[in-house]
């Protein structure tokens, strides 16, 4: 009986010991991992949004995705490029300045949403300077006269994100590209804090969108490409990169 | 009496040790920013080099990639720690010279895209005993975008193990598709898709390259021999 008790006990006490000897093993030969387990460790990735993600509309993502891709290299692209051809580029670059200072309302109130007096200050000043001086944002005197360089970007996504709210899970929208739930509704108040809604209707102010959205990637064509050309898996590549960069916007 | 005569001895003597203690952390701050600030500028200097042929900056630009970064550990820790030891020893191999291979060449596309960036160099952030981040900001056409270069001492060197462009972190970004490629597919797989990637692509644009090339000697040709029958 005594035998029984023992042997069992030897049995039960090896094959609780093997699995940990072989672990002690693996992290003797792999201290590297130990060493960065704080940055790329299986929790660190998940606090970064990487690796396992809540992405219950992948279906419908990977498809949007891939319109967008090809909408971007087939109507896109050669569009901007006709259009970077005609228009000199410290001219493109003026106009995205101008866009960049009349989405001036949207700062401004993330800012003061979050507090952030000192971004808020800076923001003001530019925007009268810029809108005076520089000729309604068309340069940028603030900067290059008064060093009141260009900070970080505020909108109303972020504003959530300070206050806890989460992303909900990645949506990527036709044409917009990727978003979340949580960006991606913050869009709609952000409408009304666009000064040219005030202005004038529908159809312009769709007109008016994409002309910027155009100004901007004919200064940016080979970004995109080069960025997803990598990518093992450009769709999973693209969402997680919005990710890490949206979570470090909020932290800032 | 002995106890307020050892106080004011000990005061400094804390005092010296503190501030023999600051150097030292100093020193490898300082390190780190010579490191960072000289491979950069030396990257930034051949890239705006005119004289220099095309072939001849890449390989280059390549040369100081490879001092600069720790590339096998940049392989590791994207694949891993559950992956890794996964893997066997050739698998890891191939693994790595894959990783190295892809990032290399994706280096040095992103050369051409490098036209009027300067950039900016701020104090290197101590994050561990062997750890430093360092915060650069890159000011371009339109903007200014913030790179992290995360620096760890390796033996007796400083390598760059991981790169944060506006908060992407290079090592992250590709670990999580490795992860989210293993779930489903197996190792081989993996492996044979990032060759695909890796060298595939370059033959494929060469291909079109030639492709273009013949076809506009072909045009020539046409409108050559038409102005021959012209002119006969």
């Amino acid at each position: 009986m005594r035998y029984c008790v023992l042997t069992v006990l030897f049995f039960v006490f090896s094959a609780q010991g093997l699995p940990v000897r072989a672990q002690d093993a693996v992290e003797a030969v792999d201290e590297d991992f130990s060493d960065f387990e704080e940055e790329f460790g299986d929790e660190a990735m998940k606090m970064a949004g990487t690796n396992t993600v809540f992405d219950p509309l992948r279906g419908y993502n990977r498809v949007m995705f891939k319109f967008n891709d090809k909408f971007y290299y087939w109507f896109a692209k050669p569009l901007a490029r006709g259009y970077g051809f005609v228009v000199p580029e410290p001219a493109r670059k003026s106009v995205n300045k101008a866009f960049h200072n009349l989405h001036f309302p949207l700062r401004f109130v993330g800012s003061l949403l979050q507090f952030k007096f000192k971004k808020l200050g800076v923001e003001t000043g530019r925007f009268v300077v810029n809108s005076t001086l520089g000729l309604g944002g068309l340069f940028d005197p603030a900067d290059r006269w008064l060093g009141l360089e260009r900070p970080g970007e505020e909108d109303l996504g972020q504003v959530l994100g300070h206050y806890g709210v989460g992303d909900g899970f990645p949506i990527v929208l036709p044409l917009l590209g990727p978003t979340n739930i949580r960006d991606g509704l913050s869009i709609i108040p952000a409408i009304f804090l666009n000064p040219v809604f005030y202005f004038a209707d529908t159809n312009v102010n769709l007109a008016v969108a994409t002309g910027e959205q155009f100004n901007f990637i004919s200064l940016h064509i080979g970004e995109y490409e080069n960025m997803t050309k990598d990518a093992l898996d450009p769709y999973i590549f693209v969402r997680d990169a919005y990710k890490q960069n949206r979570d470090k916007k909020i932290r800032e | 009496m002995k106890r307020i005569l050892t106080i004011f001895l000990a005061v400094p003597v804390l005092a010296v040790s503190i501030g023999a203690a600051e150097p030292a952390k100093d020193k490898d701050a300082a390190a780190v920013k010579s490191f960072v600030e000289t491979n950069i500028t030396n990257v930034l200097g051949i890239l705006k080099d005119p004289k220099l042929e095309k072939q001849e900056r890449k390989d280059k630009v390549l040369a100081i990639g490879d001092t600069m970064f720790d590339l096998p550990l940049m392989a590791k820790l994207s694949l891993g720690r559950q992956h890794w030891t996964d893997f066997n020893e050739s698998e890891r191999e191939k693994f790595t010279d894959l990783f190295v291979t892809t990032l290399k060449s994706s280096f040095v596309d992103k050369i051409d895209l490098i036209t009027d960036e300067a950039v900016e160099f701020e104090a290197p952030q101590r994050k561990s005993k062997t750890k430093f981040e360092m915060l650069t900001v890159v000011v371009s056409k339109d903007s200014r975008y913030n790179m992290i270069y995360k620096v760890v001492k390796r033996g007796k060197l400083w390598k760059i193990y991981d790169v944060e462009i506006e908060g992407i972190s290079i090592v992250r970004s590709y670990g999580s598709q490795y992860s989210q490629f293993l779930i489903k597919h197996s190792k081989a797989e993996l492996l044979e898709k990032m060759a695909k990637k890796a060298f595939s692509q370059p033959e494929e644009l060469e291909k079109k390259a030639a492709e273009i090339k013949q076809k506009s000697a072909d045009r020539k040709k046409k409108t050559e021999k038409a102005t021959e029958k012209k002119a006969e």
